[in-house]
């Protein structure tokens, strides 16, 4: 029972007490995760203000190539000087309005790096490279002509844009200005200046002890500031620099431990560890305090039981005393005075009541230390009920009870003769108690080649259907008005029972119309029961 | 930029008096100004000009940002020497000149903002406390140096940056093609960036590419002793700048077709050629060497071969100030008056220049791992510039003669990386007539 009483309040405090535990942690994972995430946002935040930085810068260049073009006069002679002089531009070109490239001039006066941009963007000029006004703006047009637009066609949609492309050393860049005459002139941006005055532009101090990383096309660090060493970790924040730099990328990067410190500084976690850690705490104790009142209710039954037992031990010697010397004055008396006899008849009846109550008390003491033995010899099961039934002749009459019996099984079982007189005791003892005044009790056996069946039936109030089963449980009794002033210690029904199941039979409260059935059956032979 | 040179020339006060105002020489030669008629000859035109000295004991004022790498491989002796010639640099200057100082490692940072040097305290603090660490984010650096000294741009300065590195850039953009390219662009605006490896870590190609694209100087400092004796030489050439942006322009007449510019890097555009310094330093010559294929003329035939024209920043001055040359060529059956006729000094350059492409070209073999083959270059190179020696009784050929000899034996081993960058520095010494 008491390890029973472990084991449930282990469930019912581990149980929930796991789960506490498992929503802690998950929800601090969660914060964790949630702090992480906006500790990326934060980092991300910085990213995004330092490409607007960028995008400025790229603003600014914009306007400045947009003033290099137009302030070029518009002859060779112009165009090559301005080159000479311009650190920002590589290369200038000019498309007149049917797409016909005219500078740099294809001819004797071609210069070496004019002819090399020449080759390089020989795909732009031809038509076979895929140009796109921006990466987002891929029209379906352009893709079911399987070719890109013209610098032309592009310029028909915008005054300005620029075209990207790799070749050899990677990125190259080029600003293109639509011109009054329908045409398009260009500048090719020196892209290693671009960079270097980008990284004039960036910033070179401390970022919370992190790294900021600008990375080219190949994930190459191309410039950085901050102390710390990336250790081959990933970035907590990236950023795609704009359009046309969209080949670049910010990455900020910080240690593991920097990391968990900022993360830990906003996550709160230990409020919340202590919360739950609070919580967990009192649900121990209501358990701890329920565990240990229910297991002093049952350390005090256990103690009154043996209480009990003890003081029964102790009634039993002088009850027999005193029910042998009242049979013995009865005799005496029997012819003398009638109405001395009577009252004897009702002290050797009352004792005879004590007795099964002991004995009772007694019997479920030793089932409960499993030290109950049978002694099974020949016995007749009508003798034994009707020795019982004129055990109790005094008290039935009293209570104006009719009893029939119907007795047959005269044959011998092997059975405990006391143990089957304390059943058939305690089944009529029920009806003795139970039964209103006037019932009938009829008791009948009958006996085949299996088994022996004794029948106990009244027609008093019965047993409720739903605790048909119930009452066979140890201190069970019936609640409400049927026991009201009735005296009993619950356990008669749960001995027979036991008892009846030692002999390798059994015992039930069977469904009838009116009143109360119960039905013993115990094997003629010795089947493979509990009994020893 | 250029647009504004006189008016910010004339604020700063800075007007010599225009009688006594000296002028450079342009002047531009033929290696053989008689050629052998009906037939196709190649001909090489020298246009040299050489900086006057400044007679009013002033000198231009500079626009300098120190760019140090301060990565760890610089600890030690490297970093205290590299100190040493920052503050030698700092001692030199005066308060009207502009001086920032960068150092660069993994990151970049800007030690001491382009300033005037009034507050010598301050800067001397912060160059005493460079410390080595991290890696090598030379372009950064370099980036950051032209950015400082763009801030106070001005074509009345000697607007430079001087970057010293021991290293190989590691961080961001290290191809010395990139580099060169970042030199040309800050060449268009008038800064030139003069590189010094120091050690034998670092990656010469880079640094020359970045010097020579920007008209800077290339050195090679084996040590830091060396390299504090370096820096005094650059610092005299950067205080003795007696003109900026100079451009000079190559007509040529028909017939007369441009091929290349030998020692420099030059814009041909059919019969014009486009040349530029970005400055000239007193008493010294600059010079570039074309190389000409002249189609077929009669004997007898005078030609006006080739115009020069030259404009240029006079320091002294503070004025834009034009020049002109122009040469003759004529043809005659005669090759004893073809040789009577050469102008030696031009030739000794030439051959000079065709022998220092043949020393890159044995360099770009030894890089491909064709040990042999670059040592059959320079052998070859060695004896044929001691043929030319003799010719032109040179012993400046003789010179490098043996130098190449040197170099061939030197092309393998110990001693190859260490003799690589000796053959940069060399070879960009000889094409930019570099004073150190």
């Amino acid at each position: 029972m008491r390890a029973r009483l472990a084991v449930v309040f282990s469930v019912l405090v581990l149980l929930p007490l796991a789960a506490v535990a498992w929503l802690v942690v998950r929800m601090q994972a969660d914060e964790r995760r949630v702090a992480q995430a906006e500790l990326a946002r934060v980092f991300e935040g910085r990213l995004a203000d330092l490409d607007q930085t960028i995008e400025a810068a790229n603003d600014e260049l914009e306007r400045q190539l947009t003033l290099v073009l137009e302030g070029t006069a518009d002859t060779t002679d112009a165009r090559r000087a301005r080159i000479r002089d311009e650190p920002l531009t590589r290369q200038m070109f000019v498309l007149d309005r049917e797409g016909r490239l005219v500078f740099p001039p294809d001819d004797r006066t071609t210069s070496t790096d004019e002819r090399d941009f020449l080759v390089r963007t020989r795909a732009i000029w031809d038509r076979r490279a895929i140009l796109y006004d921006r990466p987002e703006e891929t029209t379906a047009a352009s893709q079911v002509k399987g070719r890109g637009d013209s610098l032309l066609e592009l310029a028909e949609r915008r005054g300005s844009g620029w075209v990207t492309w790799y070749w050899q050393e990677g990125l190259h860049l080029l600003f293109w200005l639509r011109r009054p005459d329908g045409g398009v002139h260009g500048v090719e941006v020196e892209r290693i200046v671009l960079l270097s005055r980008l990284i004039g532009r960036l910033p070179d101090v401390e970022v919370d002890g992190g790294r900021v990383v600008l990375e080219d096309s190949k994930d190459d660090a191309v410039y950085q500031w901050g102390s710390y060493e990336p250790d081959g970790a990933p970035p907590v924040a990236v950023r795609t620099l704009a359009y046309p730099l969209d080949a670049w990328r910010l990455a900020f990067y910080l240690s593991e431990a920097k990391q968990a410190q900022l993360v830990g500084a906003r996550a709160q976690a230990s409020t919340l560890v202590l919360g739950f850690g609070g919580l967990v705490a009192a649900l121990l104790l209501v358990a701890v305090y329920f565990y240990r009142e229910s297991s002093r209710d049952l350390r005090e039954a256990a103690a009154r039981v043996t209480f009990v037992t003890q003081v029964s031990h102790e009634l039993k010697t002088p009850l027999a005393n005193i029910r042998l010397y009242a049979e013995l004055l009865e005799a005496r008396l029997e012819d003398e005075d009638p109405e001395a006899v009577e009252r004897l008849g009702v002290i050797v009846a009352e004792s005879h009541r004590l007795t099964r109550l002991i004995n009772n008390i007694l019997t479920y003491a030793r089932q409960k230390r499993r030290a109950l033995e049978l002694e099974k010899r020949p016995v007749v099961v009508d003798d034994v009920v009707r020795r019982m039934l004129e055990q109790f002749r005094p008290a039935l009459e009293e209570k104006q009870i009719e009893v029939v019996f119907e007795g047959g099984a005269p044959e011998s079982i092997e059975a405990d003769e006391d143990a089957l007189g304390q059943i058939v005791a305690n089944l009529v003892s029920n009806v003795e108690k139970y039964a209103p005044n006037a019932a009938h009790l009829s008791v009948t056996t009958v006996q085949d080649d299996e088994a022996v069946i004794l029948t106990v039936h009244d027609d008093g109030p019965g047993v409720p259907p739903q605790v048909r089963e119930r009452i066979f449980a140890p201190f069970f009794r019936v609640s409400s008005k049927l026991t009201d002033g009735v005296t009993g210690t619950g356990i008669g029904l749960s001995i027979a029972r036991d008892l009846a199941e030692r002999h390798g039979g059994r015992l039930a409260c069977l469904e009838v119309e009116r009143g109360a059935t119960f039905e013993l059956r115990l094997p003629r032979r010795e089947a493979k029961g509990r009994g020893a | 930029m250029k647009h504004t040179a006189a008016a910010t020339f004339l604020a700063l006060g800075l007007v010599a008096t225009s009688a006594e105002a000296k002028t450079l020489q342009l002047s531009a030669e033929l290696g053989r100004p008689v050629l052998l008629a009906d037939q196709k000859n190649i001909d090489y035109l020298k246009i040299g000009v050489t900086g006057f000295e400044r007679e009013d004991a002033k000198r231009t004022p500079v626009n300098l940002s120190i760019v140090i790498d301060r990565s760890s491989s610089m600890s030690g002796d490297k970093i205290a020497k590299a100190r040493e010639a920052a503050l030698l640099v700092l001692e030199r200057l005066s308060t009207n000149d502009i001086l920032s100082i960068v150092a660069y490692d993994s990151g970049v940072e800007v030690l001491v903002p382009a300033t005037k040097v009034t507050d010598r305290e301050m800067i001397e603090t912060k160059i005493r406390r460079i410390r080595p660490r991290g890696s090598t984010a030379l372009f950064a650096g370099v980036s950051r140096g032209i950015e400082e000294v763009r801030k106070f741009l001005d074509d009345g300065r000697v607007n430079r940056v001087i970057l010293l590195s021991d290293g190989q850039a590691n961080v961001g953009p290290s191809s010395p093609n990139e580099l060169g390219r970042l030199g040309a662009a800050a060449g268009k605006e008038g800064i030139a960036v003069t590189t010094i490896g120091l050690g034998l870590g670092y990656n010469e190609d880079l640094m020359a590419q970045l010097a020579r694209r920007s008209d800077g100087n290339h050195a090679f400092a084996e040590n830091g002793e060396a390299l504090v004796k370096i820096f005094g030489y650059e610092l005299g050439d950067v205080l003795s700048v007696v003109a900026q942006e100079l451009s000079m322009t190559v007509k040529l007449a028909e017939g007369i077709r441009p091929v290349r510019v030998l020692n420099r890097d030059g814009e041909i555009h059919g019969q014009e050629v486009v040349l530029g310094l970005n400055q000239l330093y007193a008493k010294q010559e600059k010079f570039f060497l074309l190389e000409v294929e002249v189609g077929p003329h009669a004997a007898g035939t005078n030609l006006a071969a080739a115009d020069v024209t030259l404009s240029f920043a006079n320091m002294q001055s503070g004025k834009t100030e034009r020049a002109s040359d122009s040469v003759q060529l004529s043809f005659t059956r005669s090759k004893s008056e073809v040789a009577r006729a050469e102008n030696r000094a031009v030739m000794v350059a030439a051959v000079e220049s065709i022998a220092v492409a043949q020393n890159r070209e044995a360099v770009a073999l030894r890089d491909q791992g064709k040990v042999q083959e670059a040592e059959k270059v320079l052998r070859d190179n060695a004896g044929w510039l001691q043929k030319e020696a003799v010719k032109y009784k040179s012993k400046r050929l003789d010179s490098y003669s043996k130098s190449n000899m040197d170099d061939a034996k030197n092309l393998d081993g110990q001693s190859w990386n260490k003799r690589r960058k000796a053959m940069r520095k060399s070879q960009h010494e000889l094409d930019f007539q570099q004073s150190y």
